[in-house]
């Protein structure tokens, strides 16, 4: 029954998520508060976990996720469900690719979505802030990396070995 | 003929997906070497309408890619088995750890630079919305759903999957005269 549920929760996860990996991370918090598989905290850990793993983030955290609710298997069925949405639409879409992008409808609708899924990751940021940022130092080492980004703009696996250092030096 | 570049499909993806670190734009670049400079699988054009459509439709963008590519190389079986080249590392790898991970979990260490990372996912976050904000949010329209979808997030805890409909719903009526007047 789990499984089920895992499956139907990361289906509609493929489903409305729009714009990539970080985009799904809105949806898992909404999972923990729903059905306890696991706290807002430990959404954020795999959120940054999957950030220091190799592979798309957002798979990523999908078989986090299902791992930490059902074991290994629930890892797989939610990673499973996350990508079957893309792989019917993408099929159907690879057949009038060019018609596609250039329908008036189309167009609209996106244009309606693409703001809501920045205000969704608003969301999903200001959650993740929370639990992130809970003194004077983790603030400043946080706004000095993003001065970082904006200024030199690097692979963000360099981000991620530097936020791991900057975390061990800092004994947080 | 078939199960060679079904074979070829998996280990390219599989590949890519292992090595990359950090989502979209790592991908991107490690895709460009493996699919065009490579096999010459696509062209530069190409990939850069798979990612935007990538972008723009549900689902992970890797995965879009993964699936347009191999439908191109070899149909629905191409497809899928593209997009299990994605995802297989990380449930390969995810299974492994998780099982360490509660162990780690103990370690003072492993805890603090976890809290490290979580510092640097929210300096990312704040960078992605910046760069979204800055392409994206530039008419008044787009502004206009974005705060409402703020308020209904925030004060009306409305589910997420309600906000993209709602947005969708209205993008299409803000935008239907636009597409008629063109």
């Amino acid at each position: 029954m789990t499984y089920l549920l895992i499956f139907y929760e990361f289906f509609k996860t493929g489903l409305f998520a729009i714009g990539g990996g970080l985009v799904t991370i809105p949806f898992v918090f909404e999972m923990s508060g729903k059905y306890g598989w696991f706290s807002i905290e430990e959404a954020t850990d795999y959120a940054a976990l999957s950030q220091a793993v190799p592979g798309a983030i957002g798979v990523n955290l999908a078989v986090f996720s299902g791992n930490a609710a059902a074991g290994i298997l629930g890892g797989i069925t939610a990673g499973i469900g996350l990508t079957l949405p893309s792989l019917i639409i993408i099929i159907i879409l690879a057949r009038f690719l060019k018609t596609y992008r250039e329908h008036p409808v189309v167009c609209s609708v996106l244009n309606g979505v693409r703001p809501a899924g920045i205000a969704l990751i608003f969301f999903a940021a200001a959650e993740i802030v929370k639990v992130a940022i809970f003194d004077w130092v983790t603030m400043a080492m946080c706004l000095a990396i993003i001065v970082l980004m904006l200024r030199f703009r690097r692979n963000p696996v360099f981000y991620v070995i530097l936020s791991a250092a900057a975390g061990l030096v800092l004994k947080l | 003929m078939h199960m060679k570049i079904l074979l070829e499909l998996f280990w390219a993806f599989f590949k890519v997906s292992l090595v990359s670190y950090g989502g979209g734009y790592v991908m991107f670049m490690l895709l460009r070497h493996e699919l065009i400079e490579k096999r010459g699988w696509i062209t530069e054009e190409e990939l850069t309408d798979y990612f935007a459509i990538g972008t723009s439709t549900p689902g992970i963008i890797s995965v879009n890619t993964a699936t347009f590519v191999g439908y191109k190389k070899a149909g629905i079986a191409g497809a899928s088995i593209a997009t299990l080249g994605v995802i297989l590392p990380s449930i390969i790898i995810i299974s492994l750890l998780a099982s360490f991970l509660r162990m780690y979990m103990d370690n003072a260490h492993a805890v603090s630079a976890l809290k490290g990372i979580k510092v640097g996912l929210a300096a990312l976050m704040a960078v992605f919305i910046y760069d979204l904000g800055k392409t994206q949010l530039r008419r008044v329209k787009p502004v206009l759903v974005f705060l409402l979808s703020l308020v209904l997030i925030f004060a009306f805890n409305l589910h997420v999957v309600a906000v993209i409909l709602l947005a969708g719903i209205s993008g299409y009526l803000m935008n239907r005269d636009w597409g008629r007047s063109k």
